[in-house]
């Protein structure tokens, strides 16, 4: 753990938002909302590969579909097969 | 509301980008702060809704990584000018509709009377009118005030009144005074006499002497119930009073009624065969747009009214005169003379005498007792004879007679 999350825990502060760290939503198993991510690096029907801060995050399923997108906000819909959190490097 | 006006008037538009880099573009996109919606991965590229006033900043990005855009559709404020930026006809036609509810919401199209109970509606509406207030009447200048005061000096009957215009509608509102009771006036003295011939079914005296009773057979002119009172005195002398007869006196009057039917009659055998008119109608006069050629006789006319909720309306405009769309259409016959068998001539009668029996009743306000029919066959024509007996009331003011003026000083 680096001296900087150590301070931030330590002070009670909104890691999040201090840290930049990716913050995710999900509703039922069809709306993900992903917050603080970098950009997107592939999006298809069946794929959606977005990069954070912490890694890659893959999404796996069928009729995937950005309904909102905006700098650092998104929000996807689809049939969520598999959600890979901060896997390997941009 | 600011939630769909703001994006409504910035106005939005579907985009296809097409090519190798499109997830770049995407995100160059993002990172120049715009928002994307909607997006669906293609063939060969992504749809998605953005905002119309960044569409210069999607062709930079697109540009840039070697892509190209394609507007599939626009909504809002921004497609809706420039579909309609160069049709003038379109922003006359908005202006005209828009001049036209102006115009017409000066005029008057609406009366609300409330309050009112012992005078009607259209009475109300009637004594409106004298103060130039009805339908279709400029709404503009109209002094309510005067009107007031000049409805509540003529009708004494309302106590207060207010009138108030509301849109296009005229509200009354009425306050009816209480009238004072009628003073009943003594008439001259008078007696009451028969008005036709009849038997008495019933008498009671109001004021007066009754002259008749029950069952007694009376002419035109007789009198029922006397104005003269008489009063005897303890000394045997008699002493005489004078006063309006009043009184209900009921008699069985006898009615005949005659009709006759002739035997022979034409039949219209309809052919089939029609044809129309067209016929302009206003209060001038009536005006034939279309008359076919041929002759109308022995046809039967069905006039219909064309487009008669549009005429309406026209007609409560107050510059159109009234005027109807009429279409007649003309039915072709050919006249077959028959004659009527007795069983049908008889119904017919009876019918006839039946209508005439009850219109009877209903003007002498009368109870029917009792009715007989007779016929009799006169050659070309049959004869129907009803006697009717009916309960009515009998009865009219006649002048005194005979008054014995002995002790009169």
């Amino acid at each position: 753990m680096s001296k900087k999350v150590g301070l931030v825990r330590t002070l009670g502060l909104p890691e999040d938002i201090i840290l930049n760290v990716p913050q995710a939503e999900m509703t039922g198993s069809g709306h993900l909302r992903l917050d603080h991510y970098k950009s997107i690096l592939e999006f298809n029907e069946r794929t959606l590969i977005v990069s954070t801060s912490q890694g890659v995050w893959k999404i796996e399923g069928e009729k995937i579909r950005i309904c909102f997108a905006k700098s650092g906000e998104l929000d996807v819909e689809g049939e969520f097969t598999s959600i890979q959190p901060g896997r390997g490097t941009v | 509301m600011k939630k769909w006006t703001l994006p409504f008037a910035q106005g939005k538009t579907r985009v296809g980008i097409r090519g190798t880099g499109v997830v770049r573009c995407m995100n160059l996109l993002l990172g120049q702060g715009a928002e994307l919606k909607d997006v669906f991965r293609k063939e060969n590229g992504i749809e998605a809704w953005i905002s119309t006033a960044q569409l210069p900043t999607l062709e930079r990005c697109a540009q840039k990584s070697g892509c190209y855009v394609e507007i599939l559709k626009s909504k809002g404020v921004p497609a809706w000018k420039r579909r309609y930026a160069n049709r003038w006809g379109f922003l006359i036609g908005g202006l005209l509709a828009l001049g036209m509810m102006i115009f017409l919401n000066c005029y008057i199209w609406r009366i609300d009377i409330k309050g009112n109970k012992s005078i009607s509606d259209t009475q109300v509406l009637s004594r409106l009118t004298e103060v130039d207030l009805k339908q279709g009447s400029w709404k503009t200048g109209k002094d309510l005030e005067a009107a007031k005061n000049t409805l509540l000096l003529a009708y004494p009957e309302w106590s207060w009144i207010s009138l108030s215009i509301e849109g296009s509608t005229l509200v009354v509102r009425v306050e009816e005074a209480t009238m004072p009771p009628e003073i009943f006036q003594e008439g001259e003295p008078a007696d009451l006499v028969a008005d036709r011939e009849g038997i008495i079914h019933s008498i009671v005296a109001r004021s007066g002497t009754p002259q008749v009773r029950a069952g007694d057979v009376v002419k035109a002119g007789d009198v029922l119930i006397s104005g003269t009172i008489v009063i005897e005195m303890e000394d045997g002398s008699k002493q005489y009073e004078y006063t309006q007869a009043k009184g209900e006196i009921y008699a069985e009057c006898i009615y005949t009624i005659e009709r006759e039917q002739e035997k022979r009659y034409v039949e219209k055998r309809y052919t089939g065969e029609t044809v129309h008119e067209l016929v302009l109608t206003g209060e001038e006069g009536e005006m034939i747009l279309y008359r076919p050629i041929c002759s109308l006789e022995n046809a039967d006319m069905i006039e219909q009214v064309l487009g008669q909720g549009f005429t309406e309306f026209l007609a409560e405009l107050p510059i159109i005169p009234r005027r109807s769309l009429l279409r007649r259409t003309y039915v072709f016959y050919v006249p077959e003379e028959k004659v009527y068998r007795e069983d049908q001539l008889k119904v017919l009668l009876n019918s006839e005498l039946q209508k005439a029996c009850s219109a009877l009743v209903k003007e002498r306000q009368g109870v029917l007792l009792e009715e007989k029919t007779d016929y009799k066959d006169l050659g070309k024509v049959m004869k129907g004879v009803m006697t009717i007996h009916l309960i009515e009331n009998m009865g009219k003011e006649a002048p005194l007679t005979s008054v014995e003026e002995e002790n009169i000083e």
